[in-house]
């Protein structure tokens, strides 16, 4: 009894002094540290802030009461300042150190300034402090290792500075933290396998950084973790089994590092929430995980430029939510005959706008979809018109294949279309006319099909072509319409390699921004116009091997831009021209000025005109025609003798170009029919 | 000597390639920026999504075959807002094409650090302030149509000094 009574006073003093001691503690805290230490620092950390227009903190002045200071929170008595919310104001300096005052302070949220500087140690100072939001800012130096005296914080948020050093291991401490996102700064070194003690986290972004090494496994002891994003690093090795096995993942992307091995087939079920998978850009090998595509809610499945192959597996038609599918640049082949078959069966993925399979060596039948990019693989098939029905279409790349059939008229009906690439197939038929609908186009590329009939004036009603309008190595025959003067944007057009024939129309005066033009290897005829000489960006001109006569127009040395120049077989005749580009004759193929001043005026005195001859008993052509006819030869001849294999001509065209010196001759110069050919 | 050449060679591409992969980033962070200060009632700049990991399969964006970006086509695309000093970090961009849009706010004179820029597009908007004499510095242009905007005050001497220029 007295026993119990004595400890029982023993223990109320005890409790006394406690809380008496705890009062003086309290009083000495506040004491030092109190509302006016935490205006000081405010002061001190506005004086480090340029006020310059727009000032973003003109209310932080003697004059208007610190309640109303913009982004001051303070705690329910008014007496402390517990959060600073300084974001998205385009604040111009740095942070004070004095900032480490504000002992009460919960919320530091400064992201999205231009705020400079080192992140300062002080801040460890804050050991209430529950979130330090610095983002998109353009911090140096490195974390202080005393971060881990922030026990309370929940959310440490850095991304977009220019933080450098490691990730420091005293991260560990920071048992209560949800969120860290260092990402898009300069850390470097391996991530520290402690950060695997911080169960309370679900959110983990490392991404653009330059970590590097291998992922270390304890991060698989994060049982909570949801988002997981260690993208654009030099990360190598294999990805730990353990990871695969964090059933909590709802993001998870490794893409763009160096990491290797294969993608476990099971990886769908032993991450059942997944809605992002992004492995893009590494050295995977192995076959696509199937499981996934028992993920009902996945979003986003990317896997493009690894080492993939085998095929596609089964079951792509069962994820309604899925908005993005990569697989390109990987080793993916057909499975069968079934060909792409399994893409008819995204068309229940209603909501995909991404899809490329390109740089694989897929084969099959083109099948419905939205966004199309299938270029350089070995398709066959003809163009379902069903293409015509995906009006979201904004790139179809189908070039490098081995597609056939006509182009369908449907395709009209792709209105959104900027991109559009059929190069490099075996497509047959004329251009359909409904390509007038493509309102927005900034590049056609049709080039090397079997395309035939003459090009429609609907095409070059496109006043939106940018780039390119390539209609290069077909069958095209017809005229050049004046309407070409509508593409007034085009840098390059190239018609080269077809059959098109009559004038160049003086109205392309008015593509004003052409820099390239070709029309090699056609059957034009006609002068080459001198309003060429208004096209004054100019840069390429290739008009060979047509049937253009008459003489070079001087307006073409006024093109300053003017680098390469090939009007070499042709009819061309006329003056030598000296100025502009012809000053350079090593940049321009004319052949005609060569072989003419080369060719001496009395040669013919030697020539035995008996060889000119049509027809025994016949009159010799006139001196001009043997002129002009002996010139084409001998270009001919000398074309032959050219050093480079690639620059001399083939036997075909020397056959076909000798054979057209007699035809030119009876065109441009009216004379005598020629029943034989002459003996050459 | 073999093994050092060797080495310095995969060093050097090991390094090409891994700049490539980061600075390619920060063009798209650049045209991101560009985004954001655009209004684009059409959603023509709906695929331009940061979290790629370079911006080449955007949608009326064209890069070379070191995915930096050489051509940016948003002409006649009913965009409106202004033009971001940022667009200046595209040091491989060839054709900036923005004509026909309801673009308003001043010519960044950071548009003068493009050197590689062959064509400026910026004609028939609504583009106010004067012509940056910073776009002396474009050596390569050939092409400069500033026509129907509501620009002030002089043509600046220094565009006399782009030797290559065309088309104006």
């Amino acid at each position: 009894m007295r026993f119990h009574l004595n400890s029982f006073k023993y223990l109320s003093v005890l409790a006394t002094f406690l809380v008496c001691f705890q009062c003086v503690l309290f009083f000495v805290e506040s004491s030092t540290r109190s509302i006016e230490t935490d205006m000081e620092a405010l002061i001190s950390f506005r004086s480090q802030i340029s006020l310059d227009p727009p000032n973003p903190l003109s209310s932080w002045n003697q004059n208007s009461s610190p309640c109303n200071w913009t982004g001051v929170v303070y705690n329910k008595f008014g007496h402390r300042v517990v959060g600073l919310n300084l974001f998205n104001l385009g604040l111009l300096g740095s942070i004070s150190p004095q900032i480490g005052n504000l002992s009460f302070l919960q919320s530091l949220q400064l992201s999205n300034n231009q705020l400079k500087g080192t992140f300062p140690r002080e801040i460890s100072n804050l050991f209430r402090l529950r979130v330090l939001n610095l983002s998109s800012n353009s911090l140096e130096g490195s974390i202080p290792s005393n971060i881990s005296n922030l026990r309370e914080l929940r959310v440490l948020d850095l991304m977009m500075n220019k933080i450098r050093g490691r990730v420091p291991e005293e991260l560990t401490f920071l048992s209560k933290l949800q969120v860290l996102n260092l990402g898009r700064n300069l850390f470097w070194g391996a991530i520290p396998p402690s950060l695997a003690n911080l169960s309370a986290l679900t959110n983990l972004n490392l991404g653009t950084n330059s970590l590097s090494d291998a992922i270390p496994g304890d991060l698989s002891h994060l049982r909570n973790l949801k988002f997981l994003d260690l993208t654009i690093n030099n990360l190598v090795g294999t990805v730990p089994p353990t990871i695969y096995n964090m059933s909590s993942l709802v993001y998870l992307a490794l893409a763009s590092n160096w990491l290797w091995g294969k993608i476990p087939a099971n990886v769908g079920d032993t991450l059942p929430n997944l809605i992002g998978f992004n492995f893009c850009f590494n050295n995977f090998t192995g076959t696509i995980p199937g499981s996934l595509y028992n993920l009902t809610n996945i979003q986003i499945i990317r896997m493009a430029h690894n080492l993939l192959e085998g095929t596609v597996p089964p079951g792509l038609g069962n994820l309604p939510s899925l908005t993005m599918y990569n697989i390109g640049y990987n080793k993916i082949v057909n499975s069968g005959d079934d060909g792409l078959g399994f893409i008819t069966s995204l068309t229940n993925s209603t909501r995909l706008n991404f899809l490329a399979f390109d740089g694989n060596f897929l084969r099959g039948v083109i099948p419905n979809l939205t966004l199309l990019d299938m270029s350089h693989n070995s398709i066959t098939g003809a163009i379902p018109h069903q293409i015509g029905q995906l009006e979201d279409l904004q790139q179809l790349g189908l070039a490098g294949n081995k597609i056939s059939g006509t182009i369908p008229d449907s395709i009209g009906n792709l209105q959104k279309l900027n991109r559009i690439d059929l190069s490099g197939n075996q497509l047959v038929g004329e251009i359909p006319t409904t390509f007038r609908n493509f309102h927005g186009l900034l590049s056609m590329d049709l080039s090397n099909n079997r395309l035939d009939g003459s090009i429609p004036k609907e095409i070059l009603n496109l006043p939106s072509l940018s780039s390119m309008l390539n209609l290069s190595h077909n069958f095209l025959s017809g005229q050049l319409l004046q309407e070409i003067e509508l593409l007034r944007s085009v840098a390059t057009i190239d018609l080269s390699n077809n059959n098109l024939s009559g004038n160049i129309p003086n109205s392309i005066t008015n593509c004003k921004s052409l820099e390239k033009l070709y029309i090699a290897k056609n059957a034009l005829s006609g002068p080459i116009p001198g309003s060429l000489g208004e096209v004054k960006g100019l840069e390429t001109l290739d008009l060979s091997y047509n049937r253009l006569c008459g003489s070079i127009p001087p307006e073409i040395q006024q093109l300053q831009a003017l680098k390469s120049l090939k009007l070499s077989f042709n009819n061309l005749e006329g003056s030598v021209l000296s100025g502009g580009i012809f000053r350079n004759v090593s940049e321009v193929q004319l052949q005609v000025r060569w072989v003419q001043v080369a060719f001496p005026t009395n040669m013919q005195n030697v020539f035995d005109p008996d060889l000119l001859l049509m027809e025994k008993g016949d009159q010799p052509a006139k001196l001009e025609i043997q002129h002009d006819c002996l010139i084409k030869i001998l270009e001919v001849g000398l074309s032959c003798t050219i050093g480079s294999p690639e620059g001399r001509i083939s036997i075909r065209v020397a056959l076909h170009e000798l054979r057209s010196v007699k035809i030119n001759l009876l065109h441009c110069n009216p004379s005598k029919k020629s029943k034989q050919s002459v003996m050459l | 000597m073999a093994a050092q050449t060797w080495l310095w060679t995969s060093l050097t591409v090991a390094v090409t390639v891994i700049l490539t992969v980061v600075n390619g980033n920060s063009e798209g962070d650049a045209l991101f920026t560009l985004r954001k200060s655009l209004k684009d009632p059409d959603n023509v700049l709906q695929s331009w999504d940061p979290t790629l990991v370079n911006p080449c399969t955007w949608f009326h964006i064209t890069c070379n075959q070191d995915n930096r970006v050489t051509r940016v086509d948003l002409g006649n695309s009913n965009l409106s807002g202004h033009l971001v000093p940022e667009l200046g970090k595209l040091q491989h961009l060839q054709y900036l094409e923005l004509y026909k849009n309801n673009i308003q706010g001043p010519i960044p004179s950071e548009l003068g650090n493009l050197k590689s820029l062959i064509s400026l597009d910026l004609y028939n908007n609504n583009i106010s302030g004067t012509i940056p004499p910073s776009l002396g510095k474009l050596k390569s242009l050939v092409f400069l149509r500033l026509n129907d905007n509501r620009l002030t005050g002089p043509i600046p001497r220094d565009l006399a000094n782009v030797s290559s220029l065309k088309v104006v």
